[in-house]
Order: structure tokens, then C-alpha cells, then sequence
């Protein structure tokens, strides 16, 4: 009775062929769409600091319609962390840096899933998990590219960051969302 | 076996903990003199064992070269500009000043990034990437998520494919100039395009690999040998104690 108690109270986190398989295919669509992305991303990060890529917020879209789609705790952090890994072996500029955007993002988007009770997928949760996953990034940024000195340009960043984040991939997510689940494609649709 | 083979032989796991190592290490390093030498561990080991991968390395001169030197630029003459720390000037041009701080950070940071994608590089040049998702069961990790990489590598192409094939379809119901409001819708089509073909093929291979029973058993058996040979310890080992012997004694 006991165990059975706990097992409601703290559900199991399962993954099935499923959901592995749609994570994988949603990371390498993702992975196929950074890499050019990131080129550019980086080149202009590089070349001009913390404000060159803010406008560009579309790192966030694979691991908001990952989780849009299985709405699993887990998913963003592991289809954002897959991604990186994809990234990483076609060969970003980056190096094996890129694998720490995968972690920040997938803890920022996974944070304010969690927040949500890993059941809304509205377009608020959508653009605030885009814009939050977007934040958590450029922390890390701050690291890779070492901003110490222009710090006033790094807080500029921070919310043009997130607004362009929670637009442009929080409105792509919640778009491709809405229209698989019209296609009933999905199986929680 | 042929020295100019060893690096391609050496255990796939082997490189990969290098590539991480390095970026660990150069993350850690705060001297310029450091990751200078990290570089030259790096570049020694290159030229003694991944001669054959010449080729395949000067294939990656963009992502080798290009950001380091944007990055190493941004921080000379952009750093003072823009408010960093101004210590000693060495040299001034007009609105260009260069100082000893910004010659420090530019020299860190793009060593740092070079010593990551040199480090990355030599190991797609030189690695089987079918070979790693074996070593990655072989040592515990669970077969799904070795799975899911892999599934993942082996879409990529194919998403590719259909990417171009979209972006084609997309093309021809244009005529001439785009309109910038549009493009936002274009680019939406596109993804969701591609999303949704992701998402039939995923369904299409789930349930392939259910009816062949893929999640029954947690073993799995390969047609490649993945074995620790001495060379690859060595190899590791080796380069773990120079890179962080760099660190504590410079």
C-alpha cells in the first residue's frame, strides 16, 4: 500500500523507443538548422561581443517543440544536450564548447517547464522557456568568450536576448505545435 | 602498423576525453604562455601521429581559423573602445588603441577557442563516428541514448535531403523579390515542414524498431570490435598529465 502510495506520489520518469526516437530526429533536425546558424551566430558574437548574436534567437526552437510534443520532464534538457552533441561531431566552430550551450539551455527550458508542472505547452510557456533557455546560454557565453570587460554590453544583451528568444523560437515552437496537433499526427494529440 | 595510421587507430573514447580535456584545460588556463603550449601539445601530436589526415584537416581551415581571429580582433582593438580595462597603451591609431590588457584577453580567448576546435578537428579527421556509439554501450551507457545519438548522426543527412527538398518547393511558389514581412512566414513553413517530416519518420522507425523488439533486451551485439589497446591508454594518460602538468607548473 505504502510503495503503491509512493509510486503515485513520485511517477517514474519512462522513456520508450518512442520518445528516444522522436528526440533523436527532432535533434538532428536541430542540429542540421544551428549549424549553419551557429556560424553565423558565432562569427558575430566573435567579432562584435555580447550584442552581435543577441537578435539572432533561434538556438531554442528544437527542445520547445521536443517538449511540446512529448511532454516528458527530461525532454528539452536531453533533445538540447542531443543537439550540441550533433553539432559537436559535424563540427562546430565552437569546439566542444558548444556542449555547454546544450546543458544551459536545456536547464533553462527545463526550469521553467518544471515551473509550469510539465503539462502547459501554451505559447507563454513556449516563449518565457525560449527566453529563460536563452539567458541561461549567455551566461555561459560571458564564460566562453570572456566579457569581463565589456560587462554594460552583456546586461544590454540580457533582455534583447530574451525577447528575441521567446519570439522568434517560442512563436515557431507554438506555431509547429499547433499544427501537428491539427494533424493528428501525434499520439498525445 | 605505420606511425602515420596510429592516431585513427587509437581507441575513439580515447579522443573524444581528449577533445573535452583540452577544452577543460584551456578553459582553466589564464595565461597566454599556457595555452601557447597547449597548442604546440597539440599541434606535436599532429604532426607525429595524423600525418594521413593532412587533407581532411585543411577541409576544416574556416571553422579552425575564422573565429579565433574575429575573437582575437574583438577584444585588441574593440575591448578598450567599448570600456574595458585600459592599462598600458602600446599602440594608438586614431580611435584604435591597443592595449596590454586587451593583447592579454585577445591572446587567451582565441588561443582557448583555437585549442578546442584544433582538438575537435584532428578527431572528426581521424574518427570513425559509428565506432564511438559502440565504445559509448561498451561502457555502460544505456543503449537508447547510445541509440538516440546514433539515430540522431544517421538523420542528419537524410533531414538534410528533405530540408533542400523543401526549401526547392518553397522557391518555386516564389516569384522574385521577397518581401521582408513574408519571410517570417516562409521560414515558419519551412520548419514546420521539416518538423513534421521528423515526426512521421520517427513515428515510421519507432515502430520498425518496437516490431523487431529493440527495447526487450538491454544488450546489444556489434559487427566492430571495440576494444582499450595500449596506444590509446598511452595516448590519454599521456595527454592528460602534460595538459594539466601545464597548468600547475607554468
Amino acid at each position: 500500500m505504502t510503495d503503491a502510495t509512493e509510486t503515485e506520489r513520485r511517477p517514474r520518469i519512462t522513456y520508450g523507443t518512442y520518445d528516444y526516437v522522436v528526440m533523436a530526429f527532432l535533434s538532428a533536425v536541430s542540429a542540421a538548422a544551428y549549424a549553419g546558424l551557429a556560424q553565423v551566430w558565432t562569427a558575430l558574437t566573435a567579432a562584435t561581443g555580447p550584442l552581435g548574436g543577441s537578435l539572432l534567437g533561434l538556438f531554442q526552437f528544437g527542445h520547445l517543440i521536443a517538449f511540446a510534443v512529448l511532454k516528458k520532464p527530461g525532454v528539452a534538457f536531453i533533445t538540447s544536450f542531443l543537439t550540441t552533441v550533433g553539432q559537436l561531431l559535424i563540427g562546430d566552430p565552437s569546439g566542444a564548447y558548444v556542449l555547454g550551450w546544450g546543458v544551459f539551455h536545456g536547464l533553462g527550458a527545463e526550469a521553467v517547464f518544471m515551473m509550469r508542472g510539465y503539462k502547459s505547452t501554451s505559447l507563454f510557456t513556449l516563449c518565457l522557456a525560449g527566453g529563460v533557455a536563452a539567458v541561461f546560454g549567455q551566461f555561459y557565453s560571458y564564460w566562453v568568450f570572456g566579457w569581463q570587460g565589456v560587462k554594460w554590453m552583456f546586461y544590454v544583451s540580457l533582455p534583447i536576448l530574451f525577447l528575441s528568444s521567446a519570439i522568434e523560437s517560442g512563436l515557431l515552437a507554438h506555431f509547429v505545435r499547433t499544427a501537428l496537433s491539427r494533424t493528428k499526427l501525434l499520439r498525445n494529440s | 602498423m605505420s606511425v602515420k595510421r596510429t592516431l585513427e587507430t587509437i581507441h575513439p573514447l580515447a579522443k573524444l576525453a581528449w577533445v573535452v580535456n583540452t577544452s577543460v584545460v584551456a578553459g582553466v588556463m589564464s595565461t597566454p604562455r599556457q595555452l601557447f603550449w597547449l597548442a604546440t601539445t597539440i599541434a606535436l601530436a599532429f604532426a607525429l601521429f595524423g600525418g594521413s589526415s593532412l587533407r581532411k584537416v585543411i577541409k576544416y581551415w574556416r571553422i579552425l581559423l575564422t573565429i579565433p581571429v574575429l575573437l582575437f580582433a574583438f577584444h585588441l582593438f574593440l575591448y578598450p573602445l567599448a570600456g574595458g580595462q585600459s592599462q598600458r597603451l602600446l599602440f594608438r591609431w586614431r580611435f584604435l588603441h591597443i592595449t596590454t590588457a586587451g593583447l592579454t584577453d585577445a591572446a587567451v580567448y582565441s588561443l582557448r577557442l583555437f585549442c578546442s576546435v584544433f582538438a575537435l578537428v584532428l578527431f572528426l579527421a581521424t574518427t570513425e563516428i559509428k565506432a564511438i556509439i559502440v565504445s559509448l554501450i561498451r561502457v555502460h551507457v544505456p543503449v537508447p541514448f547510445a541509440y538516440a545519438i546514433y539515430l540522431m548522426l544517421r538523420s542528419i543527412p537524410v533531414m538534410g535531403t528533405e530540408a533542400s527538398a523543401i526549401a526547392q518547393a518553397l522557391k518555386t511558389r516564389l516569384s522574385g523579390r521577397v518581401p521582408l514581412a513574408a519571410v517570417w512566414l516562409i521560414w515558419s513553413r519551412y520548419v514546420f515542414a521539416l518538423v513534421l517530416i521528423g515526426v512521421r519518420r520517427a513515428e515510421q522507425t519507432a515502430l520498425a524498431m518496437d516490431a523487431r523488439g529493440f527495447a526487450l533486451r538491454r544488450r546489444r551485439t556489434f559487427l566492430w570490435e571495440s576494444r582499450w589497446s595500449a596506444a590509446g591508454m598511452l595516448f590519454l594518460v599521456g595527454n592528460l598529465l602534460i595538459s594539466w602538468g601545464l597548468i600547475l607548473h607554468m
